[in-house]
């Protein structure tokens, strides 16, 4: 008897040491870490040109942007450029998923109405370069009443395609390139003309608030509506949901069927105008 | 002999029978963890379902009383899983507030300090431990509601977080506040060990 209470002691010794070592040994962590999503750039556009990101699922991103017709080198009295008139563009975004946004647009140019879709392709976590690729196609109708023409006429559509392909240099340096196709380049023609143009842009990341910018949107083939190519420059200040882009250019025009087209001011000191673009990003 | 060892066994099993019993977090099942700002223009709230961890009690179940003194929880959550409904907002919270490259999980570790029988199969629980955020480790007791539904524990509750405790800078840009306290409410299971495992 005293026997089996001794081996009923160890045994519930044992059990006891092992139930102390036992502080939780028998958990895992049932899945590893989450990775967060690869964001290259932080917003879904630099200044014209698109970026390869998109919203999120549910979110929506109302746009307001301006480009002032009066040059900064206009001076006092034109208060350097920022009396106006200005182009304006008003724009609403949606994502149903995380990868495809869909806005609706109008510049007050020409009552220009875009409405495009912007769909993410790929990513790649790839060192040392990661990858962001997207398409973005859309459609544009110029809404304003002609004397030659109804509004419906079809030489007021345009379409285009965008390839869009984002990397990042370290942490701080974005790039991107954008080649685009555009259907119907000069509205006011009869002949609808077509034009590819390749965008580049890119953005160096200064602090988590403050970050410059700047693009370029050679046309390369096609026939030329503008002569000079549109080029810009600025500063991007992000917050918890708003994007504030504060910039100089020599192009006033916003919707892609217009900035595609090229300008008509040669990009240098004289030529440039302010311009700024807000976003608000609301959670649905 | 091999009486002895049927002894043994018999022995090991009723004593492993009578020790602690330990709980994880039910990984299958529904969980929610969610931090709610209400700061004064924008309220916003982050939520996550990626909490986990587990709980040793030194009895089979819970018991009301004050005798948890060899009880051990840790949970902890996954803080690159916050959503706050924004893209743009939960990569500021990730990478700018609370570096999660550094810091990728909230974790909460200590003991049972009590139970109050708030029903048959419920308790009020008084848990106290460490909390760390943002690698900073501040002492945290917090009150819990435990139920038991099958041989699951339902565990809810609220407490709140002041983030300047935790070294994480609170952001006052125009359009981004935070507010300096933020309540964290917990909701999830408790799944015996041994069915966890299963």
């Amino acid at each position: 008897m005293r026997k089996l209470i001794v081996i009923s002691a160890l045994a519930a010794l044992l059990a006891s040491s092992a139930s102390a070592q036992d502080t939780g040994a028998g958990w895992k962590r049932a899945s590893p870490p989450t990775q967060p999503p690869l964001r290259l750039f932080h917003s879904t556009q630099a200044i014209s040109l698109p970026t390869a990101e998109t919203l999120g699922r549910n979110v929506l991103q109302f746009e307001i942007s301006h480009r002032f017709y009066p040059r900064f080198s206009d001076g006092f009295d034109y208060l350097y450029g920022l009396d106006g008139p200005a182009l304006m563009r008003l724009g609403l975004g949606f994502s149903p998923t995380d990868r495809l946004v869909i806005t609706l647009a109008r510049s007050n140019f020409g009552g220009n109405v875009d409405l495009q879709g912007k769909y993410e392709l790929l990513r790649l976590r790839s060192t040392p370069l990661p990858l962001k690729a997207a398409v973005q196609a859309g459609g544009a109708w110029n809404t304003q009443k002609q004397a030659d023409r109804a509004r419906g006429d079809s030489r007021n559509f345009q379409c285009y395609i965008q390839g869009i392909v984002n990397t990042m240099i370290g942490k701080r340096v974005a790039l991107g390139v954008v080649p685009s196709y555009l259907h119907n380049s000069s509205v006011n023609t009869e002949k609808k003309e077509n034009l590819f143009a390749v965008g580049l842009h890119g953005q160096v990341y200064l602090n988590q608030v403050l970050s410059v910018i700047a693009e370029w949107t050679p046309q390369v083939s096609g026939t030329e509506v503008m002569r000079h190519r549109p080029a810009s420059f600025g500063l991007e200040l992000e917050t918890g949901g708003h994007f504030f882009k504060l910039v100089a250019t020599n192009s006033v025009y916003l919707n892609p069927a217009q900035y595609l087209a090229g300008t008509e001011n040669v990009f240098g000191a004289r030529e440039l105008r302010f311009g700024f673009l807000i976003t608000r990003l609301l959670r649905t | 002999m091999s009486k002895s060892i049927l002894i043994i066994a018999w022995g090991i099993v009723s004593a492993a029978a009578a020790s602690a019993g330990e709980y994880h977090v039910d990984t299958t099942a529904a969980r929610m963890v969610k931090f709610i700002s209400d700061a004064p223009l924008e309220n916003f709230d982050g939520t996550t379902s990626r909490i986990d961890g587990f709980a040793i009690i030194p009895f089979d179940t819970l018991q009301a009383g004050t005798g948890y003194d060899s009880s051990k929880f840790y949970f902890e959550v996954d803080l690159n899983a916050l959503d706050t409904g924004i893209g743009l907002r939960n990569r500021h919270m990730r990478e700018n507030y609370l570096e999660t490259g550094q810091f990728p999980f909230a974790q909460f570790a200590g003991r049972i300090s009590d139970a109050v029988r708030e029903a048959d199969s419920a308790f009020h629980l008084t848990i106290a431990g460490g909390m760390t955020i943002h690698g900073v480790k501040q002492p945290k007791s917090a009150a819990i509601l435990a139920a038991k539904e099958g041989s699951r524990y339902h565990v809810r509750g609220q407490f709140p977080v002041a983030l300047p405790d935790y070294k994480i800078k609170v952001p006052k840009l125009m359009f981004m506040k935070i507010s300096d306290t933020v309540q964290v409410q917990l909701d999830f299971y408790l799944l015996p060990a041994a069915a966890a495992k299963d």
